[in-house]
């Protein structure tokens, strides 16, 4: 914020003069107003490309007719959904059905106030930012509950009441897991944390005190897929179940907005797993850090949230879903105490070595090239067979 | 073995069920039902306490058309019984009449039948088991597997120009010989499956441990219950039965193969759990496998006899009856045929169906069970509707 | 205790084992065929749109018998001897006159049994598949023309001795030299 408003007073004298409010206004929405379009825009990319990436991995093709390669399906897609009729059944509560959809969108695109692009680029550094994070993205479930009891449908009350105990019930290992890497850092405020791993991938606090940061991320990573109501969680938005969740009454433009907030919560667990664990804006090793526009380093924080809803797709189209009951055992017998016994041993340790183990540093580079080795090893040896087998098919 | 039926499981009234209750339909338009099928459930509020399902809806009186065509004609008919698997139904019947009229082909046309049999015994378990991974959520093995399965239709089109519903086993012989160059096909077709598929679908789904943890433990039948209610085929062998007509009861040439029976043991969870027939209905897929290549290669020292040449130009057998049955991949398929010896139309056909005895004990498995679970036990019986209904 | 780290472990690498197969299948060619743009190639033997050539059919109605669904309609008349002799592409006359034959796609089971018994060949299935219409009365085919072009004389008469001619004088035979008779025999068919 101080940068928006050193920047407008900067490019107009005038403003200097203006009452504070004005600057604190302009120096907050014009930040926040650039982020929820930049963020807005993500789902257009994210349903496409989740189209596409399903496709690929069940030997299909995806969409191809609409604009070339299928690039404008989703915008086609989204004008449909524009033009539809929205129904409103007749026993509904006209007012809630009106609003649910629409806390449920501010739920998800609150939390980008506060992550932080880069040094300056940041709509607000709230010197609370996790904390903010955390309750503001309880939002959504508000919203859930709205929607469900506002529909008259006994079937969808059941799917928001269920969808509401999953996000729930995930909230509290998410929030022990975020809390290790608070702990870590000392400060709640996101900037902090990310200052906290400059200096290359060895320094992110994905690799600090070695087997237990990992645990932690990967509880975080879980525990927010249960959020966003992903497989393998995705019971309350089944197809093939018997009830088809809270949004069954919506059509039109309302149900877009669900799908919206869905693929922005996405984004906003891979933005904020990337900053809390993967190093937010800096680049793996700091002569890369120039690269993306104005070397301000927003484009390696994209890539990283990026590569984070790439796994999302990877898990949705790999895994079959846990049914409901799976689903809280999983969030209250396995990642609460896992999350739990974190914070107390992170926390004990943090006390002798804060900075993490002294064999910290060497481990990151290691892990990511095996990784990343074995990633590009399957895709080389994946297309070398399918050449071989087009060639083969065709002779 | 007194099975426990009781009244309050399949005919209540609405008056009857206590305030907590609730009846749910799952109805004919259902995206997991595997085909038009009804179900009415009475839960307390997740839990079922009985159901109800309700046939018919693709009942298209196939044992009264086939007493209006002959016996050939029959053919087609049988094609459209289990639509998923057409190859094992024509095969039954076309048996069943050669029985009747003491016709016995050749071995080359045996070995043709087995090849084609097999290889539609791998497309039909291809599709039990990717549409229940479906089911249970994972979508990518359902692609990967139908991919497959067209592959080996394929094969079948070029063998005798259909996909699905081939008109294939006729009653002396075949419709057409394997063109050339269909043992290197197939030979080519098996190595992409043994080497690709099939470990990728162990690895996938089978292996999977949430796909375990939903379906070891539920839809237990146990012996007595199984063979109380006549179960067959995967589903008998998941409860741990090791009966197969293709052992115990040699039908075309079987007798000249090895293979293995596939049990299912229990390796998650109860024996006769979901998890284990779906476990022995992949197992066999590599099995076919194996004959498949024992049949290709058999094919390829065998002397080749015309397909047609005990094709009878009239099909009138003397007046008798038979009852026939063969292992089509749901089960046990049987026909009894009566010939009344005047005419070219069969008197009675009746088709036992193994899909229709295995639904019969759904409503016991489904007692007790979450709605969720339903599915699940619905997809693991592997039914097909056009098979349950005719 | 023990099991719940086994399941933990088992449920962690069964994913990660998963993801591979996902992974790999990310960079393996697509098997998808972009219909109206690409065109699967028919095998020889393909079954779709029935075609009769009514040139060459014999009206016997052996096709009618053999289809299991009734889904050929055949109307036919004894010829009137006084009308000259016409043929089948291979050989055989044609003693009836067909007026209609008419095949119903739409019932049709595409099950190929008409083709075995036609004496003449000439019912078999095309490959052609793409004959929807919007409206179900343009699946009944009509084959049965009003200005057939029908073979008058025997294709196969070289290999056959000539039939008997009809009651009628032949116009035909010129004056023969004495020393090649005729090879006809008055029974010769």
């Amino acid at each position: 914020m101080e940068f928006t408003y050193g920047l407008l007073t900067g490019l107009i004298p005038g403003l200097a003069g203006a009452p504070s409010w004005v600057l604190v206004a302009l120096g907050g929405l014009i930040p926040a107003f650039i982020t929820f379009n930049f963020v807005g825009l993500g789902p257009i990319i994210y349903v496409y490309a989740e189209r596409k990436i399903s496709a690929f991995m069940q030997d299909r093709l995806g969409p191809m007719r609409v604009g070339p390669y299928g690039l404008l399906q989703t915008i086609a897609d989204a004008i449909k959904l524009l033009f539809k009729e929205a129904i409103f059944p007749a026993g509904v509560d006209k007012l809630l059905f009106l609003v649910a959809p629409i806390i449920v969108v501010t739920g998800s695109f609150l939390p980008f106030v506060v992550i932080p692009w880069g040094a300056r680029l940041q709509a607000v550094d709230l010197n609370v930012g996790v904390f903010y994070v955390s309750a503001v993205s309880s939002l959504a479930t508000v919203g859930l509950i709205m929607a469900g009891w506002a529909s008259d449908n006994k079937y969808a009350l059941f799917g928001a009441m269920r969808s509401a105990a999953q996000i729930v019930s995930y909230e509290i290992p998410s929030v022990m897991a975020l809390l290790t890497v608070v702990m870590m850092a000392g400060s709640l405020s996101l900037q902090d944390i990310v200052r906290g791993q400059a200096g290359g991938l060895q320094n992110w606090y994905l690799f600090r005190y070695f087997p237990l940061m990992p645990i932690a991320f990967l509880t975080f990573f879980t525990a927010g897929l249960a959020e966003c109501n992903r497989t393998p969680f995705d019971i309350p938005e089944a197809e093939s179940e018997l009830v088809a969740g809270f949004h069954t009454e919506y059509s039109g433009f309302f149900f877009a907005m669900f799908f919206l907030a869905e693929y922005t919560e996405m984004f906003v667990i891979s933005s904020v797993a990337s900053v809390l664990f993967l190093g937010g804006f800096h680049a793996p090793h700091p002569s890369l850090q120039a690269i993306g526009a104005l070397g301000l380093g927003w484009f390696w924080l994209l890539l990283k949230a990026w590569f984070l809803i790439f796994v999302m797709m990877w898990l949705r189209w790999t895994l079959p879903r846990l049914r409901v009951d799976q689903l809280m055992h999983v969030a209250w017998k396995v990642l609460l105490p896992i999350s739990f016994v974190l914070v107390v041993v992170v926390g004990g340790l943090v006390l002798k070595w804060p900075a993490g183990f002294p064999w910290d540093r060497w481990v990151g580079w290691p892990i990511t090239l095996v990784l990343m080795g074995f990633l590009i090893v399957g895709m080389i040896r994946a297309i070398s067979w399918s050449r071989r087998r087009t060639e083969e098919l065709l002779a | 073995m007194a099975s426990e039926h009781r009244a309050a499981d399949y005919a209540w009234d609405v008056g009857e069920i206590d305030t907590d209750e609730m009846i749910l339909n799952m109805g004919p338009q259902h995206p997991a039902t595997h085909g038009v099928l009804r179900i009415e459930l009475r839960t307390d509020g997740e839990v079922v306490k009985a159901a109800r399902p309700h046939i018919g809806y693709l009942h298209r009186c196939f044992e009264k058309h086939a007493e209006n065509v002959d016996y050939p004609g029959v053919i087609p008919y049988t094609d459209r019984m289990d639509y998923v698997a057409s190859m094992g139904n024509s095969l039954g019947y076309a048996l069943a009449v050669e029985k009747l009229m003491g016709i016995e082909v050749s071995p080359y046309v045996q070995i043709i039948r087995v090849i084609v049999a097999e290889l539609q015994r791998i497309a039909s378990h291809c599709v039990a088991v990717g549409t229940y991974g479906m089911d249970i959520g994972a979508f990518t093995p359902f692609l990967h597997l139908l991919r497959d399965r067209e592959k080996i239709l394929d094969l079948f089109e070029w063998t005798c120009g259909a996909r699905l519903l081939y008109n294939y086993n006729w009653v002396g012989g075949v419709s057409h010989d394997l063109p050339e160059g269909f043992p290197r096909a197939c030979r080519d077709f098996l190595r992409e499956f043994d080497a690709i598929t099939f470990p990728e679908l162990m690895e996938l789904l089978i292996g999977n441990k949430i796909f375990v943890k939903r379906t070891a433990n539920i839809g237990v039948c146990p012996v007595p219950l199984a063979v109380s209610f006549d179960l067959t085929g995967p589903n008998l062998r998941g409860s741990g039965v090791p009966r197969d007509l293709r052992k115990d009861a040699p039908y075309c040439g079987y007798q000249n193969y090895d293979f293995a029976v596939c049990l299912g043991k229990g390796d998650y969870g109860p024996t006769g759990s979901c998890f284990d027939r779906n476990l022995v209905r992949a197992r066999e897929m590599a099995e076919s496998s194996k004959i498949l290549h024992q049949a290709v290669e058999a094919l390829e020292k065998t002397e080749k006899t015309d397909v047609h040449e005990k094709v009878p130009k009239r099909v009138k057998p003397a007046a008798g009856e038979i009852y026939f049955r063969t292992e089509a991949p749901r089960g046990q398929l049987g026909y009894y045929i009566v010939a009344d010896g005047t005419g070219v139309n069969p008197y009675r056909v009746k088709v036992k169906s193994p899909c229709f005895t295995a639904m019969s004990v759904f409503h016991i498995l489904a007692r007790g069970m979450m709605i969720a679970d339903i599915i699940a036990l619905i997809g693991s019986l592997d039914i097909v509707l056009g098979e349950i209904d005719r | 205790m023990k099991r719940w780290f086994t399941d933990l472990w088992e449920g962690f690498w069964t994913v990660v084992i998963g993801m591979k197969v996902t992974w790999r299948h990310l960079f393996t060619r697509s098997v998808t065929l972009q219909y109206p743009d690409v065109k699967w190639q028919l095998p020889p033997r393909t079954r779709m749109r029935l075609f009769m050539k009514y040139e060459d059919c014999i009206g016997c109605g052996q096709c009618v018998r053999a289809c299991p669904v009734s889904c050929i309609y055949l109307k036919a008349d004894k010829r009137p001897t006084t009308e000259p002799a016409i043929f089948a592409a291979n050989g055989q006359p044609i003693k009836l006159d067909v007026h209609v034959f008419d095949i119903d796609m739409s019932l049709c089971c595409y099950c190929n049994l008409c083709t075995y018994p036609c004496p003449t060949d000439c019912i078999y299935m095309t490959p052609e598949y793409e004959f929807a219409t919007t409206d179900l009365t343009h699946h009944l085919y009509h084959f049965a023309k009003k200005d057939a072009k029908f073979l008058t004389l025997n294709p196969k008469a070289a290999a056959a001795p000539p039939k008997p001619a009809p009651p009628a004088p032949p116009a035909a035979p010129a004056p023969q030299a004495p020393p090649s008779p005729p090879p006809a025999s008055p029974a010769g068919a």
